[in-house]
């Protein structure tokens, strides 16, 4: 079985060597000739990385004991990435406030509430929030790009 | 898909608001981009310009700050809002360097430069206890000893200094610092020997004596600082500095732009503003829109030729 | 000086300064434990606003925002585990296990006790040595922040609470991210893919909120499943005892001190003394192995620290004329809009202005420290609010405080990423504040290296010809040599 302990160090070894080679990619500097170059920090830690993640794989194979672990990802943790990701497309879209309002509903749908005082409660603090920031320290909030 | 969708949204929004153009402007809030952070010296100056200008306008103007690549995202960022004149942006030197240098994909050419609001010189600063006194000095110890003199530069590429170096064929040990506020200190210190910034930056340094001003780079001698000579009077036909400006995107309608330079004009005129400026040791050098574009022509092409191609 | 300092505390208590200050305070205190607005962005959004006031007040008002920002960001660490700014995120490591212990009460009085006494000592070294400081900041160039910065990755090693390699890799993760970007010294664009809004790299604060907000977020989403009940957890109003003062005191003055030179040094800020504090309280410690799982003295360091900044950081404003950090780089505007020439020369020429500063910084921290007890058990109301309700609204600010900080949809897209992969972290145990940690000071270390290099032409000699980069030197390895030994220790007492 493929163990998450084993298979995330190994992406980042995958990924670091990939790194290696954008390191080479580098433009040459127009402007500053300094003994050490843009790529000599990023190569350096690169290494490092690979090192340890190295280390790690050797020390999960000596570690013999099983352990029960929790699945990665749940069912909650899913929708509630979902719900951030939509929650930005919304506010692209629309603006700060009816996405809010919105997004904040649609979750308590989600997760059954019935009582109406967190329906409320919800709407009175997307509301406080508004106010705050564009009436009380003048920061513009994210306007849609559908109403304006 | 993203952009096209974007660019179909912005139209629909255009259609529906052209016939609100001009005659009522402006009807709501105007959002001015500040391409750098809030505190620094171009997001003092346009908080102070807006707070003077909403009055004249007759409607809030909000400073909105967008930071990054050296003033390039927020830039890029104005240029590519509505054309309706609710946004604006501060235009900075850096609208001619960046898309030079393949750093920024928009250029002085995608806005309607509306007014340049200051111009700034650099001032060759070296510590109280330096044994150079003129600019001269230190032209003679570049050329004894090319390379050697450590320079506190205040960005990568340092334009100030280039034109120094290229009028002077010297070469100095640039040491990249990030901004005034890291070089001073560097010079102070002893651990370089001189830098270049704008008057405003090291006002409070030149008023207690700490930092020695070897000559000032504008065409004539700045009010502020009235016993700095200038490099021209000293034989060195080098001038440099930096400006900034209000702009809309391209495409804003004329009759806006006329609003909006006239309230500028006003705004700038006004005694908190002048008092602003003059308290940050920073010159007004208002320009209408036409001298400003061709300002913004000219610069670009002066920066071109440190531009390594 | 005296009657200075003593007509400077008329002033701070007079009708026109004392409620702006107390305004201040309160207003920073918001700010700060909101994510994604700092204590920088209150200062710089009044700065227009204190252009029409009297020179005092408009400071005043200005410092008091300073001061409530940074202890205000503990309360949200302490609580939720989302730190209002990045220097409270060492807060998080003990104050909220401490909070999760139910002694969410004790671990908020321990934060703004120790806060008021950071910021207080912090103060008074101000008002007396601070000429001595500014002759120490003036030594710090590109070698000494390169040694700084190294010692200060080494505290990666004693954050990382059970596996050091998982910490190591979590810190190298976190120096790459902080590559993203314009390489400072050359101009060459590293890892940006030709994406505008990554040539200035990736901004910390939406990295904070995600690593931290946003994945806590999530994870508590999970948690409302295997709970159905969602009853509040239980805790305890009960304050710190008088016994608790006297066992944080030593460990809080001591970071008071740790802070204020750290504050006085221009470029280093709040969240590195934090760290450092914390690190140092732990590697003297009698019982480490209490850091992380709730330790009162954890807690008191990384606050004490965070606040005792606040004193050091004025120290190259007032006495050179050029800002310490964010925040002072405001109040140095200020100071010249109200005609006032910052450095040595307003000691000679406004001394009712430089007294007043500090009169007005020790009743700011007195009123903080009011402000912070008083306002203890309306905070812990906070942990009374269901979950079901606190997530959603943790996760919405999360996305606002995201945008605020640069009014751009392209953080809020990081403070997402970043809350997905510190959310799968936290499940493989790789800790968090590494990153966070290599964010801040990677590029610290990197560019001072290469500016050093530059600045002794290629010659690595800076490393030993300059006493304070020596020392620094020598602290970091001495750092690695006591955590490994710590650790071997644990490793004994475990077999």
């Amino acid at each position: 079985m493929l163990n998450r302990h084993l298979v995330l160090p190994s992406i980042i070894i995958v990924l670091s060597l990939i790194i290696l080679g954008f390191i080479t990619q580098f433009p040459e500097p127009l402007y500053q000739a300094s003994p050490v170059g843009a790529g000599f920090f990023p190569t350096v830690v690169v290494i490092i990385q690979i090192l340890i993640c190295c280390v790690l794989i050797i020390q999960h194979q000596r570690k013999k004991q099983v352990e029960q672990e929790q699945p990665l990802l749940s069912k909650h943790s899913i929708f509630g990435f979902t719900l951030l990701v939509g929650y930005a497309a919304l506010i692209t879209l629309v603006g700060y406030l009816p996405a809010s309002l919105v997004g904040f509903t649609y979750y308590l749908i989600y997760y059954r509430v019935k009582k109406p005082r967190y329906y409320v409660v919800a709407w009175l603090f997307v509301l406080a929030i508004y106010y705050l920031f564009s009436d009380v320290f003048i920061i513009s909030l994210p306007e849609g790009l559908l109403f304006f | 898909m993203r952009k096209l969708l974007k660019t179909a949204l912005i139209s629909a929004g255009l259609i529906m608001s052209a016939s609100t153009f001009a005659a009522d402007y402006p009807a709501k809030n105007i959002r001015l981009i500040v391409p750098f952070g809030a505190g620094g010296g171009t997001d003092a100056v346009g908080r102070t310009l807006a707070n003077s200008a909403k009055d004249i306008l007759g409607t809030s103007i909000s400073v909105m700050n967008r930071t990054g690549g050296a003033g390039a995202v927020g830039m890029s960022f104005g240029a590519q809002q509505r054309p309706d004149g609710y946004t604006l942006t501060v235009v900075t030197r850096e609208i001619a360097s960046l898309p030079q240098m393949g750093l920024m994909q928009h250029n002085a050419d995608d806005f309607e430069l509306i007014r340049m609001v200051n111009l700034d010189p650099a001032v060759i600063l070296v510590p109280a206890d330096s044994p150079f006194n003129t600019v001269n000095d230190l032209v003679a110890e570049a050329k004894k000893t090319p390379g050697k003199v450590k320079f506190a530069s205040t960005a990568a590429p340092n334009f100030y200094l280039m034109a120094l170096e290229q009028d002077q064929d010297i070469k100095l040990n640039a040491v990249p610092y990030n901004g005034s506020a890291e070089a001073i200190p560097s010079v102070l210190g002893h651990h370089t020997q001189v830098t270049m910034v704008t008057p405003g930056e090291a006002i409070a340094q030149l008023r207690s004596g700490q930092l020695k001003a070897l000559g000032v780079m504008s065409e004539e001698r700045i009010s502020y600082i009235p016993d700095v000579p200038t490099l021209k009077e000293q034989g060195l036909d080098v001038t440099t500095g930096t400006w900034r400006g209000i702009g809309a995107p391209k495409g804003t309608p004329d009759e806006i732009i006329e609003i909006l330079g006239n309230a500028f004009d006003q705004a700038m005129a006004s005694e908190q503003f002048k008092e602003f400026m003059a308290k940050g040791a920073m010159t007004i050098h208002p320009l209408k829109a036409q001298e400003f574009t061709d300002f913004v022509k000219e610069d670009t092409k002066v920066l071109s030729q440190f531009i390594k191609k | 000086m005296m009657e200075y300092l003593l007509s400077g505390f008329a002033s701070a208590f007079s009708m026109e300064v004392f409620p702006v200050l107390v305004l201040g305070v309160l207003g920073g205190v918001i700010l700060g434990a909101l994510p994604g607005l700092t204590a920088t962005m209150g200062v710089a959004i009044l700065l227009p606003f204190t252009f029409s006031m009297m020179p005092t007040p408009a400071l005043v008002m200005l410092i008091g925002v300073y001061i409530g920002g940074i202890y205000g960001g503990s309360i949200a660490a302490i609580l939720l585990k989302t730190p209002g700014t990045p220097a409270s995120a060492a807060t998080v490591l003990d104050g909220h296990t401490m909070a999760i212990k139910g002694l969410a009460a004790k671990a908020l009085s321990i934060a703004a006790v120790a806060s008021f006494i950071g910021g207080l000592i912090s103060t008074v070294v101000l008002i007396g040595v601070a000429p001595m400081l500014a002759d120490f900041a003036l030594r710090f160039n590109a070698p000494e922040y390169f040694a700084l910065a190294l010692f200060g990755l080494t505290i990666i090693a004693s954050v990382s609470a059970k596996n050091i390699m998982k910490g190591l890799l979590a810190g190298t993760i976190g120096l790459l991210i902080s590559m993203v970007g314009l390489d400072p010294i050359s101009s060459v664009p590293r890892f940006t893919f030709g994406v505008l809004d990554l040539y200035s790299g990736i901004n910390i604060i939406p990295v904070l909120i995600g690593l931290f907000a946003i994945a806590e977020g999530l994870n508590q989403l999970e948690k409302i499943a295997s709970d159905k009940q969602d009853i509040p957890p239980k805790f305890s109003y009960k304050f710190l005892s008088f016994s608790d003062f006297k066992k944080i005191l030593p460990t809080s003055v001591k970071s008071a001190l740790i802070g204020t030179s750290i504050g006085s040094v221009p470029g280093a800020g709040a969240d590195i003394s934090a760290f450092a504090c914390y690190n140092e309280a732990k590697r003297v410690a009698k019982n480490p192995e209490e850091f992380g799982n709730g330790s009162m003295h954890g807690l008191a360091a990384a606050e004490s620290g965070n606040n005792g900044v606040t004193g050091g950081s004025l120290v190259p404003l007032l006495t050179l004329g050029v800002p310490g950090d964010a925040v002072s780089a405001v109040l140095l505007g200020a100071l010249i809009v109200q005609g006032l020439t910052p450095g040595p020369l307003l000691f000679t020429q406004n001394p009712e202005i430089v007294y007043g500063i500090f009169s007005s910084m020790i009743v700011a921290n007195i009123v903080m420290l009011i402000v912070g007890f008083l306002g203890i058990r309306f905070f812990c109301r906070i942990i009374e609010v269901p979950k079901i309700m606190m997530i959603p609204i943790i996760i919405f600010l999360s996305v606002i405080g995201a945008y605020a900080i640069n009014n751009s949809m392209f953080d809020v897209g990081i403070a997402i990423t970043f809350g997905l992969l510190g959310f799968i972290l936290n499940k493989l145990d790789i800790p968090s504040s590494p990153i966070l940690l290599a964010i801040i000071l990677g590029p610290m270390a990197e560019t001072n290296l290469r500016k050093s290099l530059i600045l002794y032409e290629g010659s690595w000699s800076f490393i030993y010809d300059r006493p304070i980069a020596l020392a620094f030197i020598l602290f970091a390895i001495f750092s690695v040599y006591s955590t490994v030994k710590l650790k071997k220790r644990e490793r004994n007492a475990q077999k």
